[in-house]
């Protein structure tokens, strides 16, 4: 099991697999959301696996037993193994001017 | 108070000196002067011929103010720092000390310039502020600046140069900038481009879409060194270069 990464975003294999709260799943299979462009990290198939979004923290992939593609706009598709949950980590950059760091808006 | 008024308290065996309130005394200084002194400062002397002199000495206080507005016919205040006062109609602006002539005349500078000339430097005080804060709104609203990378880096204020780099586009200007390549590893450059004469740096990683081909750069904070730590840092991550499989 490895790490993918699809442009900004980056899924990292649980290995010991996570407990995952049902009223963070989203239906709409997005896992992060385009605010510049529009442009969506999404399931290739709605039901070949789960995304959790929870308010605070990682979004989460549980992916089924077939495995999922991961499609974008821009960028090439990426396949998440089969029965495995995958954390989902956003880039970051750091902001010179707040002296903060902040998410990639993509 | 006037000389008359103030020579009728000092009688008896306080005629050299009477107490009007806190650390507030009535002194006769000479024949023709007296004082009103506070502390150790006369903040009013009336002299017999008519003429009061006002004095802060320095200490433009709220008692100092009080105790001429209360013993004297002038009016005493400040305005950002600056004391004026007003008499018969006439208001002056004074530092330290002010005249009341025998006919009533306050002698000091005229108040409305004086007011202009304050006004004015609080006005170049804030120029800077203003102008950051119209920067720093315009790169936050995402609005385009349409200057140079030359005058970017020319721009002495720190906050407005980092604005107008946002506005210009961090991408674009460190393309632009020809910054110093610090490290270089597995297709990843870390960037380094001085600011404030070198006291500042900026870090950026820059790296290429493998589907797109498209160049892009992230801002990293200025203590990493090199393109692991980068990455570690901007995917939050502990090995990224060691555990990345696929990657688009």
């Amino acid at each position: 099991m490895k790490t993918i990464r699809q442009g900004d975003v980056l899924f990292i294999p649980e290995p010991n697999g996570v407990n995952l709260d049902v009223k963070d799943w989203k239906a709409n299979g997005v896992i992060q959301e385009g605010e510049a462009t529009g442009h969506h990290h999404k399931l290739a198939v709605l039901d070949a696996a789960e995304v959790f979004r929870p308010q605070w923290g990682n979004a989460m992939v549980r992916v089924g037993p077939n495995g999922v593609s991961i499609v974008h706009e821009e960028h090439a598709t990426v396949t998440l193994d089969p029965s495995t949950t995958y954390r989902v980590h956003i880039a970051r950059e750091y902001d010179y001017l707040r002296d903060a760091m902040r998410f990639v808006r993509d | 108070m006037n000389y008359l008024t103030a020579s009728l308290k000092l009688f008896g065996r306080c005629k050299v000196q009477r107490k009007l309130c806190n650390n507030t005394y009535l002194i006769r200084r000479s024949p023709e002067e007296i004082a009103v002194r506070l502390h150790s400062t006369d903040v009013i002397t009336f002299h017999s011929d008519g003429q009061i002199d006002i004095a802060t000495g320095g200490w433009d206080t709220v008692t100092t103010k009080d105790r001429i507005n209360s013993y004297c016919a002038v009016r005493v205040w400040s305005e950002h720092g600056c004391m004026f006062a007003s008499h018969n109609g006439q208001e002056i602006a004074f530092s330290g000390s002010a005249r009341i002539t025998s006919d009533g005349k306050l002698i000091g500078k005229d108040a409305a310039a004086k007011r202009k000339e304050i006004q004015e430097e609080i006005n170049e005080r804030n120029r800077p502020r203003n102008r950051a804060r119209y920067w720093v709104n315009k790169a936050r609203d995402g609005r385009p600046y349409k200057g140079t990378v030359e005058s970017i880096l020319q721009e002495s204020n720190a906050t407005v140069r980092l604005a107008k780099m946002r506005c210009y586009g961090i991408d674009r200007f460190f393309i632009e900038a020809k910054p110093k390549i610090i490290h270089e590893q597995a297709g990843y450059q870390l960037l380094e481009l001085p600011i404030d004469a070198g006291l500042r740096k900026i870090r950026a990683l820059k790296m290429a879409c493998s589907t797109t081909g498209a160049v892009y750069i992230n801002t990293v904070p200025e203590h990493l060194r090199d393109v692991p730590s980068a990455l570690d840092w901007m995917f939050d991550t502990r090995d990224y270069l060691g555990s990345i499989s696929q990657q688009t």
